[in-house]
């Protein structure tokens, strides 16, 4: 009895104890970035690494004092809202009509759109930046958000569609019945609704375009630089200052954490394709 | 009854329009212009081709870049098995653990690459300062050839291993209790009902989760090896988007840059055709 008891206490522990390391290894990463970036550049370029230090915010200051970078912010969050908001409008008519009727080759047409995700980004982008410097949006915002919008939309659609299905319908049957138009319907009922699954496809697509580094790199210039592209500029100056860029580092990161407090459900069926319901 | 259901096809309109517009006809663009110098005016027919055939960094790219798909996708396979395996059970704090296995995947892969670079540094990282406290001298992970590309799969490791643990537990989710059960009940050891039950019936999952994430790590793990290597040292870390990416826009040579990424399109597709063939089961059924 007292063996098995005790047993039983040391493989709970053990359990306890993977799942502390689990957390920890992601973790740890993301919390050297926000510490490094609390140094002050003496206990950075420290070795051995400081555990113990006395924070300070000099790094945030020295690179939001780097010219342009509220605009690249500006520039950041812009683009990645604009994509989210058209994302969202373009997906869920096609969600909502895939949802609730009957179509012809409907899987085929779901498999499609996830087969996109094949197409390198490289081939896509290509004739962008040929296309682009001959029509003018070459760095430009509205260039990149288009590209942005075509990325994220099978995603979308497929998510949405996945939470149209969940819905009742018998409340849209039910006021169609007594004579509302349809296009009502849609908009009183069933938008309200898809509140929260609209949300979290526009905050996993704000995720996405705020994250985005390959396209941003190709297409963005001068004027609408966005934060992964400075990133990746800043850090090849002749000395790298890991201080202010664990700041940036930080700045770029927190947002994303906020949103994962409040959205961590639907984050993560977003980013396993809806945990593959159907 | 629904007077919209006469439209249903209009609805679907603007996305199909938009998908073709701005990724199936690009794509087509590339493809001609594969064959082509210039845009696609001038046309050359395999000389790209034949080109990269011949060229010593294609093949090592191509070559780097499946090296760094089956390494980092079959460990990712195996560990995040096994913390799935792990946290298929309820207990409390289920959902911190969750939230926290979310966060590599959510951080951006530039400040991924700027992290991993500060731990692996050799002299003020954390990773050679830990090995030291062993009496390890540890060497310069980034800037040895040897080294370099098990570096980068160790990142990618990192930030996707939870991609995996997420899919195969909604996976372990479906299978029946009672044969669970059954088998316990006629005296299966654990590593039986591993091998003769969960296995099989996770199949489907694992060619899913697999695809999925070759997929991507085929075409996007591009910003982790630019922040941290920029595909060296020597040509140790160069893979098809990066080399494809320094043909193009630093060697301005669109048609074989063109030409490398329809390659790279061709090996995700036999990778994925394979990957189908050899587990024999239709995608379809499973999603």
């Amino acid at each position: 009895m007292n063996k098995q008891t005790n047993n039983k206490v040391a493989r709970s522990v053990g359990f306890v104890v993977l799942l502390t390391m689990i957390c920890l290894v992601s973790f740890f990463p993301i919390f050297w970035i926000f510490t490094t970036a609390l140094k002050v550049p003496a206990d950075v370029m420290c070795s051995p690494p400081k555990v113990f230090f006395t924070p300070t915010l000099n790094s945030f200051q020295t690179v939001l004092g780097k010219p342009g970078v509220g605009t690249m912010f500006l520039n950041s969050g812009v683009i990645a809202l604009s994509a989210s908001l058209i994302v969202i409008a373009l997906a869920f008519p096609a969600a909502y009509s895939l949802a609730r009727f009957r179509m012809k080759r409907k899987d085929d047409l779901a498999f499609m759109m996830l087969s996109l995700k094949m197409f390198p980004p490289v081939a896509v982008v290509i004739p962008f930046y040929i296309m682009y410097n001959k029509i003018g949006l070459y760095d430009s915002q509205i260039g990149l958000i288009l590209l942005y919008v075509a990325v994220n939309i099978p995603l979308a659609v497929w998510l949405l569609l996945g939470f149209l299905k969940e819905l009742p319908v018998a409340l849209e049957e039910s006021a169609l019945v007594d004579g509302a138009n349809p296009i009502q319907v849609l908009l009183r009922i069933v938008l309200p609704l898809s509140a929260t699954g609209l949300a979290a496809v526009g905050i996993l697509t704000f995720i996405m375009c705020w994250n985005e580094f390959f396209f941003a790199l190709v297409l963005t210039g001068r004027n609408t630089r966005t934060l992964t592209v400075f990133l990746y500029s800043f850090m090849t100056f002749r000395e790298i200052q890991w201080g202010p860029l664990m700041a940036l580092g930080t700045l770029m990161t927190l947002p994303v954490i906020i949103f994962s407090v409040f959205f961590r459900k639907q984050l993560i069926e977003g980013i396993t394709l809806g945990a593959l319901k159907e | 009854m629904n007077s919209l259901a006469k439209h249903r096809y209009l609805f679907l309109l603007p996305v199909l329009g938009y998908l073709l517009a701005f990724v199936i006809f690009p794509t087509i663009y590339t493809w001609k212009m594969s064959f082509s110098t210039l845009g696609v005016n001038k046309f050359v027919g395999l000389k790209n081709y034949i080109y990269l055939a011949h060229d010593p960094t294609f093949v090592q790219a191509l070559l780097n870049t499946l090296y760094l798909v089956c390494a980092a996708v079959a460990i990712e396979l195996v560990i995040g098995f096994a913390i799935a395996l792990l946290l298929n059970r309820q207990f409390r704090g289920k959902s911190l653990v969750f939230w926290f296995i979310l966060l590599p995947m959510i951080v951006a892969p530039v400040v991924v690459g700027l992290a991993f670079r500060v731990l692996y540094d050799p002299t003020l990282g954390l990773v050679n300062h830990l090995l030291s406290l062993i009496g390890i001298t540890g060497p310069e992970w980034l800037t040895t050839a040897r080294l370099a590309m098990p570096s980068i799969i160790l990142i990618d490791v990192w930030q996707w291993t939870p991609f995996m643990v997420l899919l195969l537990m909604a996976g372990l989710q479906y299978i029946p209790k009672s044969i669970i059960e059954a088998a316990r009940v006629d005296g299966a050891t654990k590593w039986n009902l591993f091998r003769y039950i969960t296995l099989p019936q996770m199949k489907n999952f694992i060619v899913i989760a697999v695809i999925f994430r070759a997929m991507d790590c085929f075409n996007n793990t591009f910003a982790q090896i630019f922040m941290t290597t920029r595909g060296g040292p020597g040509h140790a870390t160069e893979t098809l988007p990066i080399y494809a990416y320094r043909t193009a826009f630093v060697f301005i040579k669109f048609g074989r840059a063109a030409a490398m990424s329809m390659m790279l399109f061709f090996v995700i597709l036999l990778f994925v055709t394979a990957v189908r063939r050899v587990s024999r089961e239709k995608l379809m059924q499973a999603i």
